[in-house]
């Protein structure tokens, strides 16, 4: 059940979020292939609506991730999400790894479209590229690339689980608030205290968490970090379980004092 | 079927429900009826598990609210819960997907009859095409428990039969059938059962043909007998 309430949450949304991912990658193109110091404002008129579309994305992204914990679960559309025969759990953990689902694949929208972006430009423009490589001879070779290059990738593989995360973390705390603003608890002035719990709770963790830990990477001089693996796992150990007792505190919270109106 | 035990629900200062008390049987058509303000709409979303926080016991084929219940019950809402988003086919697959009991044909049937294209999307449906494509779905479910709240308010005469017969054809008849309203006298020839709801308390609960030898009166003229201002 839990893979057919995910692929009808994937339904709601993909309208809101795949015009934006086809335009993106497709002004990454246009972009690259219309930059041109001789025509300065046609690159403009390209650059600009990419790097709009960016924007856009992110917070189309923001809205549907907002929009999943609130009119999917508790407008009009609860009368329909909790009169399924799904468990509470269920229903949670489809919006949570939907949100996940959606938000990973415009990160890696993103990387596809800089990717796309900088390499047909690098590629059209390679006279351009080599004015530049000599004109700027000095600074480009106090990079050392065969250095940087493999740990920018190394820290991108380390510290993906951890974003994965960080924002399981925010969606449980954003389904704690939601739940608890939907509960015989909460008769008034519902977006205000959702809010503020949501502040409070935020608040709370991430003080705790700087109080205790301590950062689980640490720069090395030329481009170079170490991971700290304790405070690695540590640091995952901390916001997992934070998510599990929210989660379950949702459900129980759910379970025993829903009041949807 | 469905069993209440003293089951009350306050909202802040108000006393929604009182002690209800209720045994409801399989094979029947139950009438819950009672003015707005009642305790209707709170009851049945009690039976659907969308309000949770009541005092006594709820038990439907002997389990509490949960996810048995709820694949019992075919529930018919007093508003709209399709969203903007889905197209009728969307709506269809979700009813599939999430009911074993649901019958695709029949609900095909249903739109052919109701007028309505499943292609359509749910933005573009008018209140009231939203309120057939969401009543063929519910009647589209081979269902031990209909749970419909006030089908047929806020819906003019000619459709009123519509829905009426659209319930009366497609529910099983060893189902249990729950309607809700405050409008008796063009349904109440349809109900085995009625409960009158008085500001969240049962005064009343009986067989119809019983009801109507004992007092001599139809269900609606009783009806406003007991809830005249």
């Amino acid at each position: 059940m839990l893979i057919k309430l995910i692929k009808h949450d994937i339904k709601s949304s993909y309208r809101d979020l795949f015009p934006l991912y086809m335009g993106l990658l497709l002004f990454a193109v246009i972009a690259a292939v219309s930059v041109n110091p001789e025509r300065e404002w046609l690159s403009v008129v390209t650059i600009l609506p990419f790097f709009a579309l960016f924007i856009a994305t992110t917070v189309i992204l923001t809205l549907t991730v907002i929009k999943l914990f609130t009119n999917r679960l508790y407008s009009k559309e609860g009368y329909l999400t909790f009169t399924l025969p799904v468990t509470t759990l269920e229903t949670f953990l489809s919006k949570i790894i939907t949100a996940t689902l959606w938000t990973l694949l415009t990160f890696i929208v993103y990387v596809l479209a800089t990717t796309l972006f900088a390499g047909l430009w690098v590629t059209l423009n390679w006279t351009n590229v080599q004015y530049a490589l000599n004109e700027y001879r000095s600074f480009w070779e106090v990079i050392p690339w065969n250095t940087l290059i493999p740990e920018v990738l190394r820290f991108m593989g380390i510290s993906l689980p951890q974003a994965i995360m960080s924002f399981v973390y925010s969606s449980a705390l954003m389904l704690i608030t939601v739940v608890f603003v939907n509960t015989s608890y909460v008769t008034s002035k519902k977006l205000a205290i959702g809010i503020i719990v949501y502040l409070v709770l935020n608040f709370i963790f991430n003080n705790l968490y700087t109080n205790i830990f301590t950062d689980w990477f640490v720069y090395k001089e030329n481009y170079g970090f170490e991971i700290n693996w304790l405070m690695y796992f540590l640091d995952f150990l901390y916001f997992g379980l934070i998510s599990v007792g929210l989660i379950t505190l949702a459900v129980w919270l759910n379970d025993h004092k829903l009041e949807l109106e | 079927m469905i069993e209440l035990k003293n089951v009350s629900k306050h909202y802040k200062q108000t006393e929604a429900l009182k002690n209800v008390s209720l045994s409801l049987k399989p094979g029947q058509i139950v009438g819950i009826l009672g003015p707005n303000g009642s305790g209707k709409t709170t009851l049945i979303k009690i039976l659907n598990g969308l309000l949770r926080d009541y005092s006594g016991e709820v038990l439907i084929e002997n389990q509490g609210i949960g996810v048995h219940s709820k694949s019992l019950i075919s529930y018919l809402p007093d508003q709209t819960y399709l969203a903007n988003w889905m197209t009728g086919e969307k709506a269809i697959d979700l009813f599939k997907d999430m009911y074993s009991d649901f019958d695709e044909s029949r609900m095909r049937d249903l739109l052919s009859k109701l007028k309505l294209d499943s292609k359509q999307s749910i933005k573009t449906m008018s209140k009231g095409m939203k309120e057939r494509f969401q009543l063929a779905l519910v009647m589209s479910r081979k269902a031990k428990i209909y749970i419909l709240d006030e089908p047929i308010g806020g819906v003019d005469p000619a459709a009123r039969e519509l829905i009426l017969n659209t319930i009366l054809d497609n529910y099983a008849t060893d189902s249990l059938v729950i309607i809700s309203t405050h409008i008796i006298s063009e349904i109440e020839q349809i109900f085995d059962t009625v409960v009158f709801l008085k500001e969240g308390e049962v005064v009343l609960c009986d067989d119809v043909d019983q009801i109507r030898s004992t007092h001599n009166k139809s269900i609606d003229e009783l009806f406003k007998e007991i809830f005249k201002c």
